[in-house]
Formats: structure tokens, C-alpha cells, sequence
């Protein structure tokens, strides 16, 4: 049901909307790209069109939250 | 770890049961059945079976050792402080406790802050905690700082 890593893990969730948390960062997002080191979260930032894309270090999150669609 | 000398000198003053209670054989090779059933019965196996088999296919490996393999080799050790615990009852790793606490609910604490739920499962470098409103949460193992049972 689930892969072994972390990070084999996050590569099955592409696509889905997450909450990233660092020691000091919280980030809302689409889960975009997962590489050995990096996570791409593409920030949506409001309902007209612009996003952030957010790279994240893989070492630096703290937890990564799949929330239930509303 | 005991140093070459202090090794030599407990080895030579290793009482039977003491003896029976590691395996002193290298990592692949399988302990002689006879001598080390305890070991072969619990965690010789446990070792191979799990924890060696997992590493051969964590991707990490290249690396030199995925994160499941940072635990110690317990088979290998020669002090049995750091080999076979005595008492086997008691939690060794935060993994062990995370593996003993499946299914309940628990409270991890990250540097963000703590995760509140059941916990689901336990995977080789992260967990899966299932909060109250169904929002599944994978925490790196490396970022726990604290875990309490509720």
C-alpha cells in the first residue's frame, strides 16, 4: 500500500494537494516533482492564475500533509 | 563498540550463556543452527529477513546504507550491550517504539510542531499518522524529536 521511502512515497502522490512543513516554512500547494533531494510544490496563491513554484530540500521537511478534498 | 583488546578479553571470559545469546558469525553467513538456535529463533532472522533484505532494495543503498540500515548490525556485535538486549521488552530505536505504537494514537512532535493521530504504519525512513479528519501525514523518521501515546 505504501512504498518503503519517503521519497518513493511522495512520487506516488504527484498531483495531489499537500501541506509541506519545515522547521520554519508551511507550504500549501500541488505536489508537482519529487527527486532524490527536491520536492516542487506549485504554490497557488489565489483564484486568478498566478502560482509560486516552491523547491524544497527533501532533508528539510518536517511533514507533508495529504489533506481530505473537500 | 569494544576496542581489539578488550575484545580479545571478553571474549576469552564469555560465559556459555552469554555466548548463546549472539551470533558472532559475519553478517551473510548463517549462524550454525545448533549453537544459535536463540539467535537463528528471534533476531538473527529478524535481521536478514527484514532489515538486510529491505536495505537491498532501498535506492539509498548506493549511497552506502538507505536509512533502514543506520540502526546497528545487532548479529555482528561483539558487546552484548549493543547486540542482544538483555531485555528484549524494551525499545531500542525510535523505530522499535513507533512499530510497538501501530494502530494507536499517538502524538509525534517535529520541529514544526506535533502531528495528532493513529498511527498507520511505519515504513523504512518515515511513518504514516492518520488525523481526525482523515488527512493523511508522512513524517521523516530522522524528524521526530518526541512520540507519546495518547
Amino acid at each position: 500500500m505504501f512504498e518503503e521511502t519517503f521519497v518513493e512515497e511522495l512520487a506516488t502522490r504527484i498531483g495531489s494537494r499537500v501541506e509541506i512543513a519545515t522547521d520554519n516554512n508551511f507550504i500549501e500547494g500541488i505536489l508537482s516533482t519529487v527527486t532524490e533531494e527536491l520536492v516542487l510544490v506549485i504554490e497557488v496563491s489565489n483564484g486568478y492564475g498566478s502560482s509560486t513554484i516552491m523547491y524544497i530540500a527533501v532533508d528539510a521537511i518536517n511533514f507533508v500533509r495529504f489533506p481530505v478534498a473537500a | 563498540m569494544l576496542k581489539t583488546k578488550q575484545r580479545a578479553r571478553y571474549n576469552k571470559s564469555m560465559p556459555t550463556w552469554v555466548e548463546k545469546m549472539y551470533c558472532k558469525t559475519s553478517y551473510d553467513d548463517r549462524c550454525d543452527d545448533k549453537r544459535h538456535d536463540g539467535c537463528h529463533d528471534k533476531r538473527h532472522d529478524r535481521c536478514h529477513d527484514k532489515r538486510h533484505d529491505r536495505c537491498d532494495k532501498c535506492p539509498q543503498s548506493e549511497k552506502g546504507h538507505g536509512p533502514c540500515c543506520k540502526e546497528p548490525i545487532q548479529c555482528n556485535a561483539l558487546d552484548p550491550t549493543n547486540c542482544h538486549p538483555f531485555n528484549p521488552n524494551i525499545p531500542r530505536t525510535l523505530r522499535e517504539v513507533l512499530l510497538s505504537l501501530i494502530n494507536e494514537q499517538v502524538q509525534v512532535t517535529t520541529p514544526f510542531g506535533p502531528i495528532t493521530g493513529t498511527l498507520l504504519v511505519v515504513k523504512c525512513d518515515y511513518i504514516v499518522i492518520v488525523e481526525a479528519s482523515g488527512a493523511q501525514v508522512l513524517v521523516p523518521i530522522d524528524k521526530i524529536e518526541l512520540v507519546s501515546e495518547l
